[in-house]
């Protein structure tokens, strides 16, 4: 499934069990983008594997993003499901706000990208 | 209740060093409200100017851009009259960036800020951006007030709120000044 705006292109491949989101998440208000991941809230219900989420190519992303993200988080952790969070360890705000996210959920890991 | 408050850099005597570079920017909240993506072209408009002036452009570009529409979509939900304009101001001297937005607010949205500051004040930043994401993902509604905190847990700045009376009664003028010591960003940015 891929679902392409003109900010942001959103590729989840359920066989893989992974979603790959690039480009800018600036939405307007936090549940301007509950829909977006509702796909993958599906996919952590669904599967108890670990779920591989890349955002490596996420330029940015703004506080209304991350507090959507913040709720697939949560949705993780009720269905006790592992997210891997993959980010490029050189763009500062994947480093700095997505480590913070672990408090949330200790299964939810953030890895770097090997470059 | 008329509000007076003043935090951070508004209460220093500011002495820094003359800037060397500078943009300022006016535009209608309206604008943007009507289009949101107007929020972040105008941050990357503004963080690739500044960002010209360093040999890393585009990893300055990303933290500038990222600070700049977190404190631009603030100004720009927060004000009060929407057809009144937003002013943003950036100043680059030797070994620091300020950045300082303009706006008008209504009262409520006044007392929220300076409530916001005092947490800021007495919290660690870390613990108050992981209590204010939970509150907001759970309260499903669609306010988050990371803006600021996550600039300040993510950034190394130092940052100052001052809230005076407009003209009008019940409308407050609110400043808030971010100051980026740049050679820690640049630290933070090998």
């Amino acid at each position: 499934m891929k679902v392409t705006t003109d900010d942001y292109t959103l590729e989840i491949m359920q066989e893989e069990n992974k979603a790959v989101i690039t480009g800018l998440m600036r939405p307007a208000t936090p549940t301007a983008s509950d829909e977006v991941f509702k796909d993958i809230k599906n996919c952590l219900e669904s599967n108890k594997e670990k779920f591989i989420l890349d955002v490596s190519g996420l330029s940015f992303m703004n506080s209304s993003g991350i507090t959507s993200l913040a709720r697939v988080i949560m949705h993780a952790k009720e269905f006790d499901r592992e997210i891997l969070c993959i980010i490029d360890n050189s763009v500062l705000w994947q480093r700095k706000t997505l480590n913070s996210l672990h408090s949330i959920w200790s299964k939810f890991i953030v890895q770097a990208k090997e470059q | 209740m008329t509000i007076k408050f003043s935090y951070g850099l508004y209460n220093e005597k500011l002495v820094g060093d003359p800037t060397t570079s500078s943009i300022q920017m006016r535009f209608l909240p309206l604008d943007l409200i009507k289009h949101w993506k107007r929020c972040g072209l105008t941050s990357t408009f503004l963080a690739d100017f500044i960002a010209y002036n360093f040999s890393n452009h585009k990893s300055v570009l990303e933290v500038m851009s990222t600070i700049l529409n977190e404190l631009i979509e603030n100004t720009t939900k927060y004000s009060v009259r929407k057809e009144e304009k937003i002013n943003v101001y950036i100043g680059i001297s030797d070994n620091s960036l300020t950045i300082e937005t303009i706006n008008n607010a209504g009262e409520g949205s006044a007392n929220s800020l300076q409530e916001l500051v005092k947490k800021i004040s007495e919290e660690d930043t870390e613990s108050l951006f992981l209590n204010q994401i939970l509150n907001a993902a759970h309260q499903d509604d669609n306010v988050s007030g990371l803006g600021l905190i996550t600039i300040l847990k993510d950034y190394p700045t130092k940052f100052g709120v001052k809230i005076t009376p407009a003209k009008k009664e019940g409308i407050y003028t609110i400043h808030i000044m971010v100051v980026l010591n740049l050679l820690d960003i640049l630290k933070e940015l090998k």
